[in-house]
């Protein structure tokens, strides 16, 4: 034993430096609202569970989420119970497909026992989010920091995070060791933008952020307000030609 | 009985002399036998002007025996002190003539008696107290002080089988035994002292609460700790041979105790009284012809015979009662004299009366006596063959096969009677008082007021009256309660029992404040860390621990400190020697002496990797053990299949042929899988046994597996039911038939708890079942893998914990 190391092997009741954190936070990245997490004192999480909401508008969207093993050539949080549970299937004991459509870390309302937020298009969803790595390989794991996911929303707002209790909050990956995380929120201010546009048996889909969308005959307009801002606007095509569509919000 | 009568005239106190030891006439006299000792009745001993040369004692086959003479710190009783053995079977001479001074207030005649020698016992130790060098007792490594921390670790909360903290912070390892209290209503506030008859063999100090305030763990057990009135802590050990050890207030060895005389010492009683006197029994064997003394009795039977042993505070025997010289062997109740073997007559208590004489319970002649404690002559006999009393109030008509004679008051006394002889059998705590105008005995208390079947302990026990008036009583077997504490009125102020119903020789309250020195260390070694326990017992103002730790002895690098009693480490590395010894920081910042080191071997086990060492025989026997016992005959190999066992007689029981390996980490409620290959030139049974590290404790899982010439694999899953254990044994019971066993790839393996397949694998099917469960409710869920009856991400993290460990393709 060298003992430059053995002061990394105690793993004591109460020990910490007094500015060891687990930290949960939103960033405004570009108008998203980024869900980041940083441990400041050598924590290692195995789980989050979180509970995001808004003080106005709704959440329309989520993106940027690892999916699957952690590995030492891709780190995260991609291990979603409830997703895996019901989205993935498992063919052998170390391979699975991950890029399966619907595979989120988005909580599913209707599981027992409650305490889940409504979703998306709604004012608050519940995120689940775990890790699992070889712990015999050196820098599997999830790094110290990182995104989580990223959330679109309908309108500034303010995006505040919360421990999902019921789903057991933040946990470590440390036998018998209790995280209490620090959570922060922040304004973001979503980009006016369309996210994207798709087709699917004759019915339209519009993702966009930042306000209304709008729709008009021709480039040029006549601009016409559809009464949609939750930021996902979905329409059957018709055959009277094309439409243009736009998001706008009223300067302040 | 008709001893060998002394040459010398008849009575020695018409002549001058109080007390003599050996006793004329005496019988069975030990050959070992180191010290004549004379009191006299009328003059001081500094009074014998020729002190260094009145004594002189001769065997007729050993010839004379040169001594020491002086007077003991006592200042009444001479000794002669001398260094030979005496020969067995002669006769041995002891011849007094003392010189005395003018004016010494008295006379003393010569005087010469004879003893005899009887045969050859093995030789035994000596001295008595011995004052010991204050060194170290327990020790225990520390850790760091608390800062406020976005994370903490949940400290384990002891349990039984599972160490962890105690309420009162004190912390216990995994084969701590936890006691259930039953009533606790507002009981004596002293400590309770207690240990256990069978392993583990702890001694503990418990609060009423049932937190140990002290604890200790031995190899064997150390029966009747109590505080004497001079405030050492003593209790039995067997260290060094049967003897009784002495505590300071601090846990430090000060003082050991034994018999002499070539006796061994007694494990039932040592009173030291509060100048340091102190009292205690012996036995020695004795090869006796009982023909002689009762029809029937056989030639040779082995008497086990008992001595009462004063000494002086520095040690010095000044006193001696033996059983042969003051009782009939033919008055034994509980083993007939006609048997081969006795024990005459089974001393098992010793107390001083408020007069100062002696008071001894001899539990095969049911009786209790008081001895003048000058001259060695009884005052009066209770219970038994010769009972001087009529009893009064006793519905059982006086105590059988009592033990633990008390002193309460005047002519007052309380014992524990077993009522072995009584019809029916029934055991109580009863209280006599005594007349000795009128010879009677009163019974003024008893519990239970009315005796009754259901409580009846055949041995051990004992009774003590308390300060605050009520009665401690120790039933002493493993379903009867080893403290219920009584009321005057009978009601029960306190009761309880070892959560395990081990059996406990005596049970005391005593006033105690025993505060250690250093810590105490334990390090238990679990299969994925190590676990450190340490205590500066009875210090309410340590401010934290610090833990010193390294690879080599002596570690004097701090590696952490613990405002609590316990540390887990983990990734050691494997396979390495680890010191530890730890010191307690004061809240004044003063740091104690080291604990003892301990050490410890890491051999970190994971979840599916194999337990088993050399478990397919490649590296020659080592570490299995191979017993063969009782008639059996087998021999072992070794050949590229594994071990070959040729057993030539089976002997009379599965057990008689063992091959063995201890050292196994077995954790309560974990999983576990036994796998071997075997195989017999002809169809046979096969046990295999998991279970404690000694013979006849407790079986965790055995299977029974019938081989054939063909090879086989065996599997044998199970879920380990019983607390944690640290050094599980595995045995293969290959007795009960003759023949040739092949053994092969043995493997004993944890299941992780998220390998819920057990296919040794914790992989993306164990994750795809565990799911399915996700966010359910209630008992029974196999993914409830905490067992908090929710599955939820604590128990993800129990999964994530071992995940693609074991054998994962």
């Amino acid at each position: 034993m060298k003992s430059r190391s053995l002061l990394l092997l105690f793993f004591l009741w109460g020990v910490v430096s007094a500015r060891a954190a687990v930290r949960v936070y939103v960033e405004d990245h570009s108008g998203l609202a980024r869900i980041k997490y940083e441990c400041t004192g050598g924590e290692v999480v195995r789980s989050f569970a979180l509970d995001v909401t808004v003080d106005q508008g709704q959440i329309v969207d989520i993106s940027d989420f690892f999916r699957g093993e952690s590995t030492t050539n891709a780190h995260g949080y991609g291990i979603f119970p409830a997703s895996f549970r019901d989205h993935i299937t498992v063919s052998t004991v170390t391979n699975v497909d991950w890029e399966v459509a619907d595979y989120t870390p988005l909580a599913v309302v209707g599981d027992a026992p409650g305490d889940t937020l409504p979703g998306l298009g709604s004012s608050g969803v519940t995120l689940e989010f775990g890790a699992l790595w070889d712990a015999r390989v050196a820098g599997a794991g999830p790094g110290s920091s990182g995104t989580l996911c990223a959330l679109a929303i309908s309108e500034p707002a303010e995006v505040s995070i919360t421990n999902n209790a019921v789903r057991g909050g933040v946990v470590s990956a440390v036998a018998d060791e209790t995280i209490v995380p620090e959570f922060s929120s922040a304004v973001v201010d979503p980009t006016i933008a369309i996210t994207g546009i798709g087709e699917t048996n004759g019915v339209l889909t519009i993702s966009f952020t930042g306000g209304e969308l709008e729709s008009a005959p021709g480039i040029n307009g006549p601009w016409t307000g559809t009464g949609n801002d939750t930021g996902v606007f979905v329409e059957a095509l018709s055959a009277d030609g094309a439409r243009f569509f736009r998001v706008y919000r009223p300067q302040p | 009985m008709s001893p060998v009568r002394s040459a010398a005239g008849s009575d020695y106190r018409s002549l001058g002399y109080l007390y003599l030891s050996p006793e004329p006439g005496a019988e069975y006299v030990s050959q070992q036998t180191r010290y004549v000792l004379v009191r006299f009745k009328e003059i001081s001993p500094t009074a014998v002007t020729n002190l260094s040369s009145f004594i002189t004692v001769t065997g007729t086959n050993s010839g004379v025996h040169p001594g020491q003479t002086h007077i003991a710190t006592d200042a009444r009783t001479v000794i002669y002190a001398m260094t030979n053995d005496f020969a067995s079977n002669e006769v041995v001479t002891v011849s007094l003539n003392p010189e005395v001074e003018t004016g010494a207030g008295g006379t003393v005649a010569p005087y010469e008696y004879q003893c005899a020698i009887t045969g050859p016992i093995p030789p035994f130790g000596s001295n008595s107290v011995v004052m010991a060098a204050q060194t170290a007792t327990p020790e225990i490594p520390e850790t760091s002080p608390t800062v406020e921390s976005s994370r903490s670790r949940r400290a384990p909360v002891a349990s039984q089988g599972h160490a962890g903290l105690m309420p009162n912070g004190v912390s216990v390892p995994s084969d701590f035994p936890h006691v259930n209290i039953t009533v606790n209503d507002n009981p004596d506030d002293q400590y309770i002292f207690i240990n256990l008859f069978s392993p583990p063999y702890y001694n503990v100090i418990f609060d009423n609460n049932g937190s140990p305030v002290w604890y200790q763990k031995f190899p064997f057990d150390r029966r009747d700790m109590k505080v004497q009135p001079n405030g050492v802590l003593t209790m039995v050990t067997r260290t060094n041979g049967l003897q009784f050890i002495g505590l300071d207030n601090h846990y430090r060895p000060i003082a050991t105790y034994e018999a002499v005389n070539g006796y061994t010492t007694d494990e039932h009683e040592l009173q030291v009284l509060k100048d340091g006197t102190y009292l205690l029994i012996g036995w020695r064997d004795n090869y006796v012809d009982m023909s002689k003394y009762v029809s029937g009795g056989q030639n040779p039977a082995r008497v086990t015979a008992s001595v009462i042993q004063e000494f002086t505070a520095a040690g010095e025997l000044i006193f001696q009662w033996r059983a042969w010289d003051h009782f009939d062997i033919r008055d034994l109740n509980l083993q007939p004299p006609t048997g081969p073997n006795m024990d005459f007559p089974h001393m098992n208590a010793i107390d001083i009366d408020t007069d100062g004489n002696i008071l001894l319970s001899s539990r095969h002649l049911s009786e209790v006596t008081k001895i003048n404690r000058d001259s060695g002559e009884i005052i009066w006999r209770l219970g038994g063959a010769h009972n001087q009393f009529a009893y009064v109030n006793d519905p059982l008509n006086g105590p059988q096969n009592q033990h633990a004679i008390r002193v309460v008051g005047t002519n007052d006394y309380l014992m524990f009677d077993n009522g072995d002889l009584h019809s029916p059998p029934v055991s109580r705590a009863v209280e006599y008082v005594l007349d000795l105008t009128n010879m009677t005995a009163t019974v003024v208390w008893q519990y239970p007021a009315t005796p009754t079947q259901s409580i009846y302990a055949f041995y051990m026990g004992n009774a003590q009256r308390l300060t605050n008036g009520n009665t401690l009583i120790n039933w002493a077997l493993g379903n009867l309660p080893k403290l219920t504490e009584v009321r005057p009125d009978g009601t029960k102020a306190f009761e309880m029992n070892w959560v395990n119903r081990y059996q406990t020789y005596r049970t005391w309250r005593c006033s105690w404040n025993g505060v250690a020195l250093k810590p105490n260390l334990i390090i238990e070694s679990y299969p994925e860390y190590l676990l450190l326990l340490f205590n500066k017992f009875g210090d309410t103002n340590v401010g934290y621990y610090r833990i010193y730790g390294g690879t080599t002895t002596n570690p004097t690098q701090v590696l952490a400190t613990s405002s609590i009693s316990l540390a887990t480490l983990r990734n050691l590395e494997n396979q390495q020697q680890y010191y530890f010894r730890v010191t307690a920081v004061d809240k004044n910042g003063v740091e104690s002496d080291f604990s003892d080191e301990q050490s410890a071997y890491v051999n970190l086990i994971k979840p599916s990797e194999n337990m088993i060492v050399n478990p397919d025989f490649s590296n020659n026997t080592s570490p299995w053990i191979w017993t063969v016992s009782g008639t059996a005959a087998a021999t072992w190999s070794l050949s590229d299949t594994g071990g070959v066992f040729t057993i030539s007689n089976p002997g009379s029981s599965l057990t008689d042929i063992q091959l063995s390996q201890a050292g196994l980490k077995l954790l309560q409620g974990r999983k576990y899988v036994l796998e071997f290959d075997a195989w017999a030139d002809q169809p046979r049974t096969m046990e295999a046994r998991l279970g404690e590290n000694y013979n006849l404790g407790t079986t965790y899982e055995i299977a029974s597996s019938t081989l054939t010439p063909g090879r086989q694999h065996f599997r044998y899953p199970f879920t380990m039911d019983s607390g944690d254990d640290l050094n599980a044994r595995l045995d293969f019971n290959l007795g009960g038939a003759i023949g040739t066993v092949h053994l092969d790839h043995v493997s004993l393996y944890l299941v992780a708890a998220g390998d819920l397949d057990q296919d040794q694998c914790v992989g993306l099917d164990d994750l795809k079942t565990w799911a399915s469960q996700w966010l359910q409710q209630g008992a029974g869920l196999t993914s409830d893998l905490d067992g908090d009856e929710k599955v939820d991400f604590d128990d993800f993290e129990t999964l994530g914990a071992d995940w693609l460990g074991g054998n994962c393709p």
